[in-house]
Formats: structure tokens, sequence, C-alpha cells
């Protein structure tokens, strides 16, 4: 499969059109990341209470797959305790390095197994994973 | 390599165009001898003439070290016309090589630098080996930077005693099947006519230049009448995107900073796609280009 053909219409949709993006209002955790080899950075920002995320957000500076997984993690954490989130990145993280031999953790993150198999881009889809991972082990 | 003609105090003055390479040495120089580092301003952001440099000259210039072509731009610097002023003033030139070697007929005598540096992987050949070729004087005074095998004449008695030049500044095993391949490469390059491969390099560029030039949303970064690489941004379409969906058209160019942030900086953008041309490219390599970035503008907009 060339790598051109990952960009699908999930993708290109979440990448054109991200969720939760921007800074919260009483933002009490944020983190950035950068990718100094690409240049792409994720400033995570994030609300947690009792330590529940009651809102995550995101500025991203990157590509679209970045911005596309991005998209994709701060949908799928909101209103989920650290612990929880924290298992999800775990399990994605995992499975973005054996993505041909398992399903991911959520369907939602099925779109990104092409990208996941090349070293290249590989980093595209996490930079926002280990941000975020960042963040929450921040707030303990 | 420390330069140890250089003082506290002593200006080294660097384009705005550099590679790292040419700008860490001297940023680590200036951190441990306190030397100053200077970036010189020019009215052109694609273009460095002899204007800027000359502006840029202080009483305490020691060294004027500029790249030959940017990496990123395809500018060509007047090595020749610096190396002139810079003699009048007592200032060493050095001269980052990297990209004009395979591109342009280089002759280090008529450029009258102080010292040339060539990277074999920018001249077809293996990556990992490069050479400096300084005056010979100059080069008497260096301090070897690297320790290891080879480079001595004696060790005994807890003292060392320096093999002459070349050998005391190659320290270690060289690696020796990149210096047989990079002779294959310069032979392979030696059997082009220069001035022929010159000109095929330089139309390419610039029908590629005016190819692009035509795409809406594209904007060109480089100098138009340079040689070797040039740039582009394209409204909308991360460059890395650009990058894996030309790759899926069989057309290789690098995306990212290129190594040279500070130029990023000033150019004011994240990263950009780059093209660059070599001997074996023709024609068709231009319409793949072009057709390439027109299906990543279709796809990703």
């Amino acid at each position: 499969m060339n790598l051109f053909e990952a960009y699908s219409e999930q993708i290109k949709e979440h990448s054109k059109n991200p969720h939760w993006t921007g800074k919260c209002q009483g933002e009490n955790v944020s983190f950035v990341a950068h990718n100094p080899l690409c240049g792409d950075t994720v400033t995570i920002s994030l609300v947690i209470d009792n330590q529940t995320i009651t809102e995550a957000r995101a500025v991203v500076n990157g590509c679209a797959f970045c911005r596309a997984s991005t998209s994709c993690l701060l949908s799928s954490v909101q209103g989920l305790s650290k612990q929880e989130a924290l298992s999800l990145i775990d399990s994605l993280l995992l499975w973005s390095k054996k993505t041909r031999e398992e399903k991911p953790p959520l369907d939602l993150f099925a779109a990104f197994t092409p990208v996941c198999a090349s070293p290249m881009r590989l980093k595209c889809v996490t930079l926002s994973w280990y941000a975020l991972k960042s963040a929450i082990e921040l707030s303990f | 390599m420390m330069t140890p003609f250089l003082e506290a105090g002593d200006n080294v003055i660097v384009s705005p165009l550099e590679h790292h390479a040419n700008l860490l040495p001297w940023y680590r120089q200036q951190k441990n001898i306190g030397t100053l580092v200077s970036t010189i301003s020019t009215e052109d952001k694609f273009e460095v003439t002899l204007s800027d440099i000359e502006r840029s000259i202080t009483p305490s210039t020691k060294i004027i070290s500029v790249t030959h072509v940017s990496n990123v731009l395809g500018t060509i610097l007047p090595i020749k016309e610096i190396t002139q002023i810079a003699k009048e003033k007592n200032i060493r030139v050095f001269v980052d090589g990297s990209q004009a070697a395979a591109n342009l007929p280089v002759s280090i005598k008529n450029l009258g630098c102080d010292a040339y540096i060539v990277s074999a992987h920018k001249m077809y050949g293996p990556s990992g080996v490069g050479a400096l070729i300084i005056d010979k004087a100059l080069a008497e005074t260096f301090e070897p930077y690297q320790l290891g095998g080879g480079m001595v004449l004696d060790v005994k008695d807890g003292e060392m005693i320096f093999a002459p030049l070349p050998e005391r500044l190659e320290a270690g095993t060289l690696p020796i099947e990149g210096i047989i391949g990079w002779q294959a490469a310069i032979e392979y390059l030696s059997s082009f006519k220069k001035e022929e491969k010159e000109k095929h390099l330089r139309n390419l560029r610039s029908k590629a230049w005016e190819a692009l030039s035509k795409i809406k949303g594209l904007t060109l970064f480089g100098s138009k009448d340079g040689i070797g690489a040039f740039s582009f941004a394209v409204e909308g379409v991360h460059s890395h995107d650009m990058a894996t969906i030309l790759d899926g058209n069989s057309v290789c160019v690098r995306a990212g900073h290129h190594c040279a942030k500070p130029l990023m900086g000033i150019l004011g953008i994240e990263s950009l796609a780059r093209v660059s041309f070599g001997i074996y490219n023709d024609e068709s390599d231009i319409e793949a280009l072009v057709k390439g970035i027109v299906q990543a503008q279709r796809i990703l907009l």
C-alpha cells in the first residue's frame, strides 16, 4: 500500500476539522511536545477535576496525520479518569508497534494502521499520545 | 576543529542561510572561549550579496564562514569576491562547499578561500565521509579535535608526538569503504563535462521553478538564479504530507527544516518541501513533480 492511500476520509476530516482544539478555559495542566526532526509541535491543555479529565484540548502545528491523531485521541478521553486515559494511551502506543498483528484498542484508530507501519511517519501519529500522557503524569 | 588563532571578543561572521553544520561549531566556540558569532543582515531574504557582507565586517572580524550554495534556497554566494575583500582586511574565509561540489565547477585555488569543506554524500557518494581542504600553513596550527590510533609518530612515557599532516587530523580507523566508494563517485562525476553538467542542472532547476510558479497556492522559497535545490510550501498541505504523496508518485523530496532552523525563522515558516536535481534527472521528473503536487492538493484540500 502506498502511504498516500492512508489519507482516508476519516483522517482528512479530522485533520481539516480537528475536534477539541485550542486552550481550555480554566486549564490546570499543560504540556508541549515537540518533534525536533520534523518541527511538529503539540500543546496539550487539560482541566482535571478530582482525578477526572473534564476537558482536554490541543493546539497542533503539524502534518495531517498529527492533527488527525490528536483529534481522535482528544475525542476519546473527554470525561475519562486519569488512570483510564493513561491505560488507553499505553494500549495505543503498544498497538502502534504491532499494527499488523492486532486491532487497535478503539476502532476509531484503525485508520492509522498503515501510518504506524511507516517508521518515517509513526511519530506523526504518536506525538500527541506521548504529549497527553506526559500532561496527565504531570498532574499526579 | 578548534581554530587556535581565535580569542575572546573575536568576531566570526556567518550567513543567514547556513546549515547547522556551519553554525554549531562556531556557537560552541563562542560558548567556550567567548568569540562572537554574528549573522549577516541581508537586504533580500533569498540572497547574500557582497555589500551585505561588507556591511557586516567589524574591526574584530577574524573569520567569514559561509556556505557556497544554500541547501534550502540554492542561492550561490560570491565566494571569490568575499575572499578578495577579506584578504585586504586579514580575515580568513571558510566555505561549506557541500552543496556546490557536485553542481558547480569549483576551483578552490581560484576562489582563494582558506578552507573548503565537502561531503561525499552530496557528490553521489557514500555517507560518513567528507574532506576539509585547507591552507597547509593554517592547518599546521590546528590541534587535533579527536585522538586515536594512527595519528602519532610515537607514544611513550605518558607523552604523544603527533604525526605530520594530514595523519594527525585523521584519528582512528578511517571509513575505508566510504573513501573507496567516494573515489568511484568522483570518477563518475568526472566523466561528465563540468560546463555541460552545470548547464543541465540549471536548465532543470529553471524549468521546475517556472512550472511550480504556475501552481495556485504554492509559494517558492529560493534564489531564482541559484543552483541545486529550491524549496516550496503549498497552502493547506504540510510539507511532510506533500513528501509522502510525492513519494507515492516516485518523486523524492526532503521535507522539514533542512537543518537550517535560523533560516526557517527568518522565512517565518516551520517546514518546507525541497526539490533538488541531479545529473540523472530529466524533464519527465518535473512533470511527475507537478502531477504529484496537484494530486496532494486534490487529496488534502
